[in-house]
């Protein structure tokens, strides 16, 4: 088992990575941060993660399409659906494709990490 | 960890099905007799005035009717707040539409053969035909009366559930298919709950809550919560707007889960009109 848990964290919101990412690392998590969904794709097919949190409305790549591709690559990898545009619906679609998890934003840091102890407890992991 | 609701017409066995469904699931159950009884004892309502207002919507001019708008809001509350643990099958109508937001939560609708529904009760109420029928044809008119007047919704529209189960006739078989079908379909990934659709649980019951507290001033105002922000959207006579939002915003931060409260005011014309404003 890795010592520490790696996590691809996907928003084209600047402000998003840059708030959370300091935030996971300091959990004790190893963290690579995205704003470009095409980068993050390819990332995504390099390296299996063990969780993957991504936005869903982002210019050129729905998050939706970003779970597609890590469902593909790995039946483990946890993703964890961010968004500010939950309906009913989305929600449903992303636990029929294979969400973990969905937050609605804003939310604070502190749930996300929440969310994130839960999928590293799925995986077999201690909480941090 | 989902929640299962079921609506059906009278003698359509829905209360059965739920019944075993719970059974079956694991799950508890619960209908609307039980909440009332938790209503009763909080808000110290009688159980027959409660359950009055089940069958009978309030007209809203009835100063001295037993039957009182904000029971509703009682029972919703106590309803809404019961369903937060979760692995419960609920049976009734109350509250459907706040479980349209909520993708955890299983909809269901019970159809039945009218003229199975016609026997079931001869049989059981030792009645005749015409009297079973023309009985039957007034429960549904009632509930789909009530749920008009209520919630502005037709009982009917298939678009309010997931699920619309005609059984056809009411035999075990029949009943077992139907049983079979909610369990498989509760156990599909798009009904397990997740931390968004909680939340949204957890908001629809403190907005509830709200509209319980301050049911007193107005039974009629709206509430959104969202996170333990308190939105209210209530009408008032220009004159007390002051003292009456203060009252309601003092209220409303003592419940729990309430960090904020905004209240928009909508000034009552007719008020205004009445008082030579």
């Amino acid at each position: 088992m890795k010592e520490k848990l790696e996590i691809l964290l996907l928003d084209d919101e600047t402000i998003v990575g840059n708030r959370l990412g300091p935030v996971l690392e300091k959990a004790g998590y190893e963290v690579e941060v995205f704003e470009d969904p095409q980068k993050a794709l390819s990332r995504i097919h390099e390296k299996e993660f063990d969780i993957v949190v991504t936005d869903i409305m982002m210019a050129e790549v729905n998050g939706i399409k970003v779970l597609e591709e890590v469902r593909k690559k790995s039946d483990t990898t946890r993703v964890i659906i961010i968004t500010g545009y939950a309906t009913v619906d989305l929600a449903r679609e992303a636990m029929v494709k294979g969400a973990f998890d969905m937050i609605s934003k804003p939310f604070k840091p502190s749930e996300l990490r929440s969310v994130i102890a839960k999928a590293a407890d799925s995986l077999g992991y201690k909480k941090l | 960890m989902s929640i299962i609701t079921i609506t059906a017409g009278s003698y359509s066995n829905g209360k059965q099905i739920a019944r075993s469904a719970a059974k079956r699931l694991k799950y508890e159950y619960t209908d609307s007799e039980i909440i009332l009884s938790l209503v009763s004892r909080e808000f110290d309502v009688s159980e027959s005035n409660l359950a009055q207002v089940l069958k009978e919507a309030p007209s809203g001019v009835g100063m001295f009717s037993k039957v009182k708008p904000e029971y509703i809001i009682f029972i919703e509350t106590l309803l809404t707040e019961y369903l937060l643990k979760n692995n419960i099958v609920f049976y009734g109508v109350i509250g459907l539409p706040f479980f349209q937001e909520i993708s955890h939560v299983l909809k269901v609708r019970i159809i039945a053969d009218l003229e199975d529904r016609i026997k079931n009760r001869m049989k059981l109420d030792n009645i005749s035909h015409d009297k079973a029928s023309k009985i039957i044809g007034k429960e549904d008119e009632e509930q789909a009366k009530w749920a008009a007047t209520v919630y502005d919704i037709d009982i009917m529209e298939p678009n309010l559930y997931d699920l619309v189960i005609n059984i056809g006739h009411i035999k075990d078989d029949d009943v077992e298919d139907a049983l079979e079908t909610i369990i498989s379909t509760v156990e599909h990934k798009k009904f397990q709950p997740m931390t968004y659709s909680l939340r949204c649980m957890e908001n629809v019951a403190i907005s509830c809550r709200v509209r319980a507290t301050l049911a007193d001033i107005d039974s009629k105002m709206q509430v959104k919560s969202d996170k333990g922000t308190v939105y209210i959207y209530t009408k008032v006579v220009k004159k007390k707007a002051q003292d009456k939002v203060l009252e309601m915003k003092q209220k409303v931060m003592k419940l729990e889960g309430v960090k904020h409260v905004e209240v928009y005011m909508d000034y009552d014309l007719f008020a205004k009109v009445s008082n030579g404003q």
